[in-house]
């Protein structure tokens, strides 16, 4: 079950976020990074900019302001529905900001992409997107942040959400690029979403349950 | 066996902080259901860490908790729908304006979208806070955050109502306000354990107080057998206020020097 309360507050706070503006530069640098022609696809350079700024949603999504996660533990809301709510609100954070992105980044750079491209972009987003929230899931209880804005705390874990959407766009590499088995893709899809949906959830919430203080902790 | 007459439970509640500080030693204490419970005691007493652990924001050491006789156990969230809380942070969304705070916490306390519109708009009339102002609640003065807090706090009707310091900082009105409603609910079964400095408040508004010291429960009795109480420890026939007794407890024979220069 997921807690739709949850997700809309995600949303809200998502377009009232101090360093919303952060989005300026990261279009700037996947449509500067668009332009380079040995890039090989635009939505390379739209990917990296929307994960990049994505990392609060999908690693810190637990402390994403002082209090955000006390004030969810006095709730009588169960950690299971309250973090599938988080989840589903980075999907959509994820696809709209992918969206916007690209809009913005296709219209300054003179490639236009094929249907194809378009169509492996969106089965890239559908396999990498639940293997990062399987990684930020894993990682929000353990490296928990004050709050998300512009310090080095910041700069260093976007660093890593770069590194990890690179290890985790390699399944989407080797089964659509280098095997071309695109079946497997969506096979691979399939199951990175079932494993998310019925693994990572349960247990990061019996996670969370169990060290609600130690989380607390956290300024 | 658990009293059902105390809604609230604290047996043997211990905590030592890493840095060595012993913050409980032993709490034990029963609030009786329908009670505005007083719990006092010097700054750094241990109060806010006994609410803390009862919020389950802070692990015991060892000790039980009983809210309506049942022990609290790790994992049980249902028991925080039949609590309120205003904890010594003030508010832990304080992005959003006092409306959608109010109208979140309705709804995540499982009230139907149309209750917790109308119970919003009530709560937002009743303590003055204006119902069409947008701004964050960050930008509030400490006063109105207080109230919001207190809003959220009762806004589902909940049995016990915990309480850390609920008037700091804010105005007579307000403060009056708030303990004619608090009066109210106790009166159609909530219980209220709060915490205070202002001795005064305590002792004609609670029916029952509890007395911290050093992590330790120095005394527990009804207001109304305060004044002799104090007359016993100060050894005063007409009996004493609830300061006296609790400066007596305290600080006992340790009076302070008076400064040599006033």
């Amino acid at each position: 079950m997921v807690e739709w309360r949850v997700v809309q507050t995600e949303l809200r706070y998502f377009f009232r976020d101090p360093f919303t503006a952060k989005w300026v530069p990261l279009t700037l640098f996947a449509a500067i990074l668009g332009l380079w022609p040995y890039l090989g696809s635009v939505y390379i350079a739209i990917a990296a900019a929307t994960f990049i700024g994505m990392e609060p949603q999908y690693v810190h999504f637990l402390h994403r302001w002082p209090g955000h996660f006390a004030g969810h533990a006095i709730l009588p809301v169960s950690w299971d529905r309250i973090i599938r709510g988080k989840n589903l609100a980075t999907i959509l954070e994820t696809v709209l900001v992918f969206g916007v992105v690209s809009i913005l980044t296709l219209f300054v750079t003179p490639d236009r992409p094929s249907w194809t491209e378009s169509t492996h972009a969106a089965l890239y987003l559908a396999m990498t997107v639940p293997l990062l929230l399987i990684t930020g899931n894993a990682l929000a209880g353990h490296e928990a942040r004050t709050g998300a804005g512009v310090e080095f705390g910041d700069a260093a874990a976007a660093l890593q959400m770069m590194v990890a959407a690179l290890v985790c766009s390699l399944p989407f590499v080797v089964l659509v690029y280098a095997l071309q088995l695109m079946w497997a893709a969506v096979l691979f899809a399939v199951l990175a979403i079932f494993l998310w949906a019925r693994v990572s959830i349960p247990h990061t919430a019996r996670f969370v349950q169990q060290h609600t203080p130690v989380l607390c902790q956290t300024p | 066996m658990p009293d059902p007459l105390n809604i609230l439970e604290l047996e043997n509640l211990e905590k030592t902080f890493d840095n060595g500080h012993r913050a409980l030693v032993g709490l034990t204490l029963a609030v009786p259901a329908g009670s505005i419970f007083g719990f006092i005691g010097l700054n750094g007493a241990g109060k806010t860490t006994t609410i803390r652990i009862i919020a389950g924001l802070t692990a015991a050491d060892s000790g039980t908790v009983k809210i309506g006789g049942r022990p609290l156990a790790g994992g049980d969230r249902d028991y925080l729908a039949r609590v309120g809380f205003v904890l010594d942070e003030p508010l832990y969304f304080d992005w959003m304006s006092a409306r959608e705070y109010l109208t979140w916490v309705g709804r995540m306390y499982g009230l139907p979208d149309a209750e917790s519109d109308h119970r919003t708009a009530e709560l937002l009339d009743f303590f003055d806070l204006p119902a069409t102002d947008s701004r964050p609640i960050r930008h509030f003065s400490t006063g109105m955050k207080k109230k919001v807090s207190l809003a959220a706090a009762i806004i589902h009707k909940p049995e016990l109502i915990i309480l850390d310091e609920p008037l700091e900082g804010i105005d007579a009105l307000a403060a009056n306000a708030i303990k004619e409603t608090l009066t109210l609910m106790a009166s159609r079964g909530s219980s209220i354990f709060m915490t205070s400095h202002v001795l005064d408040t305590v002792e004609c508004f609670c029916s029952e107080v509890a007395i911290l010291h050093q992590g330790r429960l120095v005394l527990q009795c009804p207001t109304v057998e305060i004044r002799q109480r104090a007359g016993t420890v100060l050894k005063r026939e007409n009996g004493g206020s609830l300061e006296e007794l609790f400066v007596e407890l305290v600080a006992g024979s340790k009076k302070r020097k008076p400064l040599s220069y006033v």
